[in-house]
């Protein structure tokens, strides 16, 4: 019960932070229809800038961790208007725009590496994080959970219900979902697909950037998870179902949780083979993925 | 003055030349309808009007202002509507957020009036509000999309295959709210039509559209007759 409580806590933790990647990552899919590697990006951004404002330039946690989110947001604009408009424009292709981020990706990662070095950056002094003690003679029950864990699955959800919020009920919401469902028929009635665009890069970014931030206080950061992330973000979006939103927090909860229970009775060195072995056996057994319906087709087909 | 005019309208879609200058018009009440076979250019040739196909020589003037690859959204405010081929709908939206997004362009305030219009005129919408679209019948999808355009009250509406793909009573309901739109509202209407029948039927002026040029201008009168048409325009 014990080790059980234990595990899907801190699976839900890890799968929390790849949720949140996950869905950053399939709103842009689903709306720009790009293979957003450079999403990794975004991540890298907040966690380097929440160490950076906090440990470099001694501002409090708070004020660095919300900076470090707001200015991963804006990468979201840089990145649309700098290398994806113009792809687009020229008519790039699915594979060439694809190739471009996978480049962006990889030049930040490099510039990052000669600029802060390989350390692990921690945002914080080192040190285990404070835990809450849980214990229950009747229930058999003695734990320690992270506070830190316990605060982002509580901002996630909260993140969730808001983004879910506000695709449901909110014009600009609408806007989205109505590129993503039929661009054409979205740019007859109106629409203005470029600033639509522009919104979701800054919604997925500022996802991402929640997530670096709080994996970043926990663990430090290091340039070379960037690629890592992007693909775990896809592999959540595609485990959950191509098209589908809620999909993609499953996906990456169901990330989060294989790698927390293959490193808990395996070691830590299987957390990784194990998620991406999960997105493996979705990819050959079940294609639609966990959440995914025929109607997505088309949002597939690209992939 | 015609509400809409094309003069030697240019579109081409890369180094395809679609459009080889195509000049007709279409007054206010009435409906000018194109026919032509597929691939001619007629979707081209709305599209152009509308801005989502690029212009690259000529003009299009709408009441009396030369709108010239002006943007949908523009084209929306000045009053023209734009019915796209094929029943396009938001498949996975509501038929309720569908008409919402239909009235895109319209102030806020104005939406739920024209909505409940939309409803009146298409009940069986109304029945389903609240199904996805992809959930709807082709029929029922035309008459979504139909119903999204109308929720701007256009002066002006290019339609592009209204009745393509159905069948029996739908068309007849079709045709019935084209004929209303024109002659209860004054509205014009630029009519693209595979059904040679229904097209001449509601037609005031038909144009035969060939390889992006019009081959052919005439009275409807003269098309009524399958022999005729078939001696004018090779088509039955
Ligand atoms: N986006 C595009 N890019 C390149 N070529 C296009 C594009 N859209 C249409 N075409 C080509 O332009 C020509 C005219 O197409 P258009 O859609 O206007 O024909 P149409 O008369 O509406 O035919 P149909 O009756 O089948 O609807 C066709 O040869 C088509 O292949
Ligand atoms: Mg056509």
């Amino acid at each position: 019960m014990e080790t059980f409580i234990q595990i899907s806590i801190n699976a839900l933790a890890l799968g929390s932070i790849y949720a949140l990647l996950s869905l950053g990552f399939a709103v842009i899919y689903n709306t720009v229809r790009i293979f957003h590697v450079l999403h990794g990006a975004a991540f890298l951004i907040a966690g380097y800038a929440t160490w950076w404002l906090a440990q470099e330039q001694g501002w409090p946690i708070y004020l660095a961790a919300s900076t470090a989110v707001i200015l991963a947001g804006a990468s979201g604009v840089f990145m649309e208007l700098a290398i994806y408009r113009r792809l687009r424009v020229r008519g790039a292709g699915f594979l060439v725009s694809f190739l471009g981020s996978l480049a962006a990706l990889f030049f930040f990662e490099g510039l990052l590496l000669t600029l802060a070095r390989t350390a692990t950056r921690l945002p914080r002094a080192g040190g285990p994080l404070p835990t809450l003690h849980l214990q229950s003679d009747a229930l058999g029950i003695d734990l320690f959970i992270k506070w830190h864990s316990v605060y982002t699955i509580v901002l996630v959800a909260i993140l969730v219900v808001v983004v879910t919020l506000f695709f449901r009920y909110t014009k600009w919401g609408r806007m989205i979902r109505a590129i993503a469902s039929n661009p054409d028929l979205a740019v007859a009635v109106g629409i203005n697909a470029s600033s639509v665009y522009l919104l979701v890069f800054v919604l997925g970014s500022t996802l991402a950037g929640v997530g670096g931030v709080m994996q970043t206080y926990e663990g430090g950061v290091i340039p070379n998870v960037g690629i890592r992330l992007a693909i775990t973000a896809a592999g959540g979006v595609i485990i959950g179902g191509i098209g589908s939103m809620p999909g993609a927090v499953v996906g990456g909860l169901a990330l989060g949780a294989a790698q927390t229970i293959a490193s808990y009775y395996w070691g830590g060195n299987w957390a990784i083979p194990a998620g991406f072995m999960l997105l493996l056996l979705v990819i050959l057994f079940r294609p639609y993925g966990l959440l995914g319906t025929r109607e997505h087709r088309e949002l597939r087909r690209l992939l | 003055m015609p509400l809409l005019e094309t003069r030697d309208l240019l579109v081409s879609y890369g180094p395809k030349q679609i459009l080889n200058g195509v000049s007709l018009g279409v007054d206010e009440g009435k409906v000018t309808t194109i026919i032509g076979h597929n691939g001619a250019g007629k979707s081209t040739l709305i599209k152009g009007v509308y801005g989502i196909a690029r212009v690259t020589g000529g003009a299009v003037v709408f009441d009396g202002r030369d709108i010239t690859n002006h943007a949908p959204y523009d084209n929306i405010k000045a009053g023209v509507g734009y019915l796209a081929q094929g029943g396009q709908v938001f498949a996975d939206l509501s038929v309720e957020d569908n008409l919402k997004l239909g009235g895109y362009a319209l102030p806020n305030d104005l939406v739920p009036e024209r909505m409940e219009q939309a409803y009146r005129m298409f009940p069986i919408l109304d029945r389903r509000r609240r199904s996805d679209a992809d959930t709807l019948s082709g029929g029922e999808r035309q008459m979504l999309a139909l119903g999204m355009t109308l929720m701007l009250k256009p002066k002006l509406l290019l339609m592009d295959e209204p009745t393509g793909a159905l069948a029996g009573p739908v068309i007849e309901q079709i045709m019935g709210t084209i004929r209303s739109l024109v002659e209860e509202m004054g509205v014009g209407i630029l009519l693209v039509e595979q059904n040679v029948d229904v097209g001449v039927r509601l037609a005031d002026a038909v144009h035969v559209v060939e390889a992006g040029k019009v081959i052919f201008s005439g009275d409807p009168q003269e098309l009524r007759d399958p022999e005729a048409r078939r001696r004018l325009l090779g088509l039955a």
